[in-house]
């Protein structure tokens, strides 16, 4: 069995279920010693079903524990797919002269979801919302991303760029390719 | 070393330049034991540049060794991705939702620009060539696919220069050795993510 899986897209529950199939599948197969390498090319994807991915991987040990162990190998990330490629993984390398993005949790808001007197939003979806900021922040702590200067460029602009040689000087990819 | 390489998207001279760099890099640090491995994820493109891919890799011994062994991995391929993905490699393992698409290539050309047309209004002699030698490697695939002694895909693929087969029938005549996303979205629907 070929332990390499591709992230590629616009990740929402479809596709996250197929990736997480892929990880289940190759997590059952009787080759303990084998490491799993995911790539990345994603421009981002949906926060529920990200959280939902993450929620799935989390409840199973030795799924984490592959995912923890994974080699990441990154040509785009983006929103969501940026959150999973530094979430995931041991060792990270990135395409030279590309960017990662993060930014603030995006809550897509129907009409019905605002409560159109007191111009509230649904408690569930800020909730939802709040989870996603506490994991960012945890996901910048993490890997040292914590100066003020950081967070003043992701709290002003809502996204955070990093280049790949920048990403590689602070150590969060051990290789640029 | 990461020793997996992503062949995704439109293929032009750009994306293939890019994937031998990153071969060569892998041939140059790689370790004797460990297999690359090439993700396939397109829909095709540039034929020209294609064949002059393979030539490269071909060309140089290292990235031909590794080339031979590796392993591959498609989620898609049609077309010029089809002729690479199985041009390389010693296995093959295949999205279960995926067709893959074999072709007799096609060009763009431009009316009035030298390079494409003689001045008599015959296509340039360079692009007669290549697309020809891009028909031999897909004919030549076919054979060693064992596609050719099937005379109802050979009639399908001679009447339509195409011939797409499943994954399935990809599976059945040995062209891959696994499909991949079988068993394993019956796993993740019971844990209750929403496969759309």
């Amino acid at each position: 069995m070929i332990r390499s899986i591709l992230i590629s897209g616009y990740l929402d529950d479809a596709r996250l279920a197929r990736v997480l199939g892929e990880i289940l599948d190759i997590g059952a197969a009787a080759e303990p010693s084998g490491k799993l390498v995911v790539v990345f090319e994603s421009e981002g994807g949906s926060l529920p079903a990200l959280l939902a991915f993450m929620e799935c991987i989390l409840e199973d040990a030795p799924t984490r524990a592959l995912i923890e162990g994974a080699d990441v190998k990154i040509y785009e990330a983006y929103s969501a797919a940026a959150h999973l490629a530094f979430w995931m993984g041991g060792r990270r390398e990135m395409a030279a002269g590309t960017k990662i993005g993060f930014h603030l949790p995006l809550l897509r808001l129907q009409f019905w979801d605002v409560d159109q007197d007191g111009q509230r939003v649904d408690a569930q979806l800020v909730k939802r919302g709040r989870e996603a900021e506490t994991l960012l922040a945890g996901l910048m702590q993490r890997h040292g991303l914590s100066e003020p200067e950081l967070k003043t460029e992701l709290y002003s602009s809502g996204w955070l760029y990093l280049t790949a040689e920048e990403c590689f000087m602070r150590g969060l990819v051990h290789e640029l390719f | 070393m990461i020793t997996a390489i992503l062949i995704s998207g439109l293929l032009t001279k750009a994306r293939l330049d890019r994937a031998i760099e990153e071969m060569r890099h892998v041939a140059v640090g790689n370790s004797a034991d460990e297999n690359l491995v090439l993700i396939f994820n397109s829909p095709g493109g540039d034929c020209f540049a294609a064949l002059r891919f393979l030539d490269a890799v071909r060309g140089d011994e290292r990235t031909r060794r590794l080339a031979e062994r590796a392993e591959v991995k498609i989620y898609d391929a049609h077309s010029t991705a089809a002729l690479v993905a199985f041009a390389l490699g010693s296995k093959w393992e295949l999205s279960a939702n995926a067709k893959i698409g074999f072709h007799l290539g096609e060009t763009n050309v431009q009316v009035g620009n030298p390079d494409h047309f003689d001045q008599d209004g015959r296509l340039a002699a360079w692009i007669v060539e290549e697309w020809r030698r891009y028909r031999t490697a897909v004919t030549e695939l076919m054979d060693r696919l064992g596609l050719s002694t099937d005379r109802k895909l050979q009639a399908e693929f001679w009447a339509t220069g195409r011939l797409d087969l499943s994954a399935r029938e990809c599976l059945r005549r040995g062209l891959v050795s696994r499909l991949f996303c079988v068993i394993a979205h019956r796993r993740v629907s019971a844990r209750g993510m929403n496969q759309g």
